[in-house]
């Protein structure tokens, strides 16, 4: 085992975690634009304004997690990703374009990114909910990309499957994080959707299991190299249902996202040693050692001044108050109290 | 036209749009920083009220350019697979960094606009340092890896495969360090008229308050800042360009023929067929002055290379000679307005209509800047190494797919401007108003 192999490992490592944590928050991002399209239809505004209140002020934040893997991909197994990109051409544009649609959702609802929640009670405006149809599509675009990187191809049912899965995920999580920040009792309409959304997770998941060995490759290479991870998923379904009869929002929310996570990971160690299923192999077409290298060092570290400088605007924007030292930092230099 | 020319077309497409939308991201926090800097120097409202607006749009604008470079991305790995076989692992480190200043500044500028009314003035202002840093560092990288597409060093490859690379092989690209200052300056040259325009077309229609004045005067300070220093980055950079891309810098010139004592010729329209320049003002011996420093130099021709190798001679001479008329009436413009401000009169209609005209010039100069760079390019994806070609898919339902995604990056653009334009106009914020992130 020579360091070569060990950064390998670790850019591996990034790009699960990268994976995995877009494919959470990306995927609520996704999730709430859906619901804002449904309530739009239903008129329901303080649901609306929910909605809206519920996704990250940041634009990049949620999805700054897929850049990053696939930088990270692109310079670890550039041959592969060359190789592989050529199959996913409809599902990364639908991607794409479902990532611009989120953002114009940010700028259009008159918050813009960056800017405070609006005042209780304005109205959202009619282009938001236009352009949450293309980023509500985006997860059924993405699972179908993961899909067909399984499988080999984009045609055939897997892919369209693991569409549907992901887009279910990503509804799923959206509502327990609506349920989660409710505050008071949520609405009985807002459980059952929950219920109802958890119930079509479990649909899709089934229905994907039963599709993969007619079209992807044998269900036992997917359970038993990602066995624990299915078995962890099986648990954070138990906590999840758990949670919600006993109406434990917050733990319902968070077992819905580690289900996602594992979910996620559990298809990507599934996926070892291919990028494209019995074509591509992650090891053909390697990156030089020096890129390699320097990824693996890169990538945590700058991860890590980026996760420090996002905690802090995090605790700045919540708590929406400066602590009573001098010790807040904005930027370089230290702040006080005006 | 084969699918690759069609993907090499809505590629530059989505790419002009996103170089626009980058030149933003990079000078509007200077703008911002440069206002705040005003208002604690002054204490007049209108440098508060300037910053914290172009504050709040330079959130929305690192939103779309963060959105449109993610597009680039995700169409960089699917719509050019040669180009990410071998350009890919040597890209990736720096795009990596670039990607991670870029949240950076993202960071820095929601913790910057947090602060507003929460901290001391003096406090505040130097909490814009970083965004402004941030936002530099990542459009240098960036620029850093252009410079090593089109002067490609410190790796080696084989039939459009990397074999090895240096770690940052693409920062030792001799161009960089000259490209960098030269496209930085060009950015803050562009957006500062751009935005001083939209303030006089407010104050041609009647609005000549100290609000629209102090846009204009701090818009133009830094844009006319940055016009002044540009001969400094931008002499190298040409000389670079006739060391390295001696047949991009013949094009400039529609220098047709290898020659010494070289004259620098002004206008003219070259004829193709007749291999020379017809018409234009010419300075005997100013280009070998100018390449060399010497007045007997010799300047490479297009002649060193066969017809069908030349890059597009029209479109980069047109290019060219826009991108000097509109690099001169710039500095031009902005000195009228200081010489009219040192003597203590504000300014008339004329020189509002030249200012405004000036925006137009602005983008003009940066447009045409972006065509010579893309244009001078062509054929390549990565110079001497792999061909456009060569780099794009061969996927025939990818020009259709493409069309789309350039429509919404050309979208992405298109719901800035408004919102830029809308902010200037609008009246100086009252109260009431929050002010958290705002």
């Amino acid at each position: 085992v020579t360091i070569v192999d060990l950064a390998v490992l670790a850019i591996d490592a990034w790009v699960v975690l990268a994976l995995a944590a877009w494919a959470v928050a990306g995927g609520t991002d996704f999730g709430l634009a859906g619901w804002a399209l449904l309530t739009r239809a239903t008129g329901d505004a303080d649901l609306r304004e929910s909605i809206a209140r519920a996704g990250s002020p940041l634009w990049i934040v949620p999805h700054a997690w897929l850049l990053l893997a696939v930088l990270l991909l692109i310079g670890r197994a550039p041959s592969g990703v060359a190789d592989a990109g050529g199959i996913l051409l409809l599902p990364i544009a639908g991607l794409a374009v479902g990532l611009a649609a989120r953002v114009f959702v940010h700028v259009s609802d008159g918050r813009g990114p960056l800017v405070s929640p609006r005042a209780a009670g304005a109205q959202v405006p009619g282009g938001a909910s236009a352009f949450a149809a293309p980023a509500a599509a985006a997860p059924f675009c993405a699972g179908t990309a993961l899909g067909a990187l399984a499988t080999g191809s984009v045609h055939g049912n897997v892919p369209l499957a693991a569409g549907a899965l992901a887009l279910a995920l990503a509804a799923f999580m959206a509502v327990l994080r609506l349920l989660h920040r409710a505050g008071d009792p949520p609405s009985r309409e807002l459980r059952r959707t929950a219920w109802v959304t958890g119930g079509v997770v479990i649909a899709a998941g089934a229905l994907l299991m039963v599709l993969v060995p007619s079209g992807g490759p044998p269900l036992t290479s997917i359970l038993l190299p990602a066995g624990f991870v299915m078995v962890a998923a099986g648990a954070a379904v138990g906590v999840c249902c758990w949670a919600l009869l006993v109406r434990r929002y917050g733990a319902a929310s968070y077992a819905g996202q580690a289900l996602t996570a594992l979910l996620v990971t559990a298809a990507v160690a599934a996926q070892s040693p291919w990028l494209l299923q019995g074509a591509v192999p992650l090891r053909d077409g390697a990156a030089p050692d020096g890129t390699i290298l320097f990824l693996a060092i890169a990538a945590p570290v700058g991860a890590a001044a980026v996760l420090r400088s996002a905690a802090a605007l995090r605790r700045e924007a919540t708590t929406d108050q400066l602590p009573p030292t001098s010790s807040r930092r904005i930027g370089f230099l230290p702040l006080q109290r005006h | 036209m084969d699918v690759p020319s069609v993907v090499s077309l809505l590629s530059v497409t989505a790419l002009t749009a996103h170089l626009v939308l980058c030149a933003l991201s990079l000078a509007l926090p200077i703008l911002s920083l440069a206002a705040e800097w005003r208002w604690v120097r002054t204490e007049r409202v209108q440098y508060r009220t300037l910053a914290r607006r172009w504050a709040r749009a330079t959130a929305v604008t690192f939103s779309l350019t963060a959105a449109s470079g993610a597009l680039l991305l995700l169409q960089l790995a699917v719509f050019w697979p040669g180009g990410v076989q071998l350009a890919g692992g040597v890209l990736a480190p720096v795009l990596l960094l670039a990607f991670f200043t870029g949240t950076m500044a993202t960071i820095a500028l929601a913790r910057h606009n947090h602060g507003w009314d929460r901290v001391k003035p003096r406090e505040h202002l130097p909490g814009g340092v970083p965004v402004v840093l941030w936002a530099v560092a990542t459009g240098g990288l960036l620029l850093v890896a252009h410079a090593w597409l089109q002067r490609p060093v410190g790796f080696t490859a084989a039939d459009g495969v990397l074999l090895d690379a240096l770690p940052l092989a693409v920062a030792r690209s001799p161009l960089a360090a000259a490209h960098v200052a030269h496209v930085i300056l060009a950015c803050c040259t562009a957006v500062g008229f751009l935005v001083a325009s939209i303030y006089a077309a407010g104050a041609l229609r009647g609005r000549r308050d100290a609000y629209h004045h102090a846009g204009m005067a701090v818009a133009l300070a830094v844009g006319m800042t940055a016009a002044l220093l540009q001969p400094l980055a931008g002499l190298p950079a040409l000389r670079n360009m006739a060391a390295y891309q001696p047949m991009k810098f013949a094009a400039t010139q529609a220098h047709f023929e290898t020659s010494a004592a070289a004259p620098l010729v002004f206008g003219g329209v070259p004829d193709l067929a007749a291999r020379r320049l017809r018409g234009g003002i010419p300075v005997p011996r100013a280009l070998s002055f100018l390449v060399a420093g010497d007045r007997s130099a010799v300047v490479m021709g297009l002649d060193e290379t066969a017809t069908s190798a030349w890059p597009n001679v029209l479109a980069i001479r047109t290019a060219f000679q826009l991108l000097l008329l509109f690099g001169t009436m710039l500095p031009i413009i902005g000195m009228a307005y200081w010489l009219r401000q040192w003597r203590g009169r504000d300014p008339g209609p004329l020189l509002l209509a030249a200012i405004m005209a000036g925006g137009v010039f602005a983008v003009g100069d940066f447009l045409a800047g972006a065509t010579v760079s893309i244009a001078g390019q062509y054929p390549w994806f990565v110079r001497h190494v792999l061909r456009l070609a060569d780099a794009a898919t061969q996927d025939p339902a990818a020009p259709a797919v493409l069309a789309v995604l350039a429509v919404v990056h050309v979208a992405l653009l298109g719901c800035l401007l408004p919102l830029l334009t809308r902010s200037a106009a609008s009246a100086p914020e009252g109260a009431g108003t929050s002010v958290v992130f705002r």
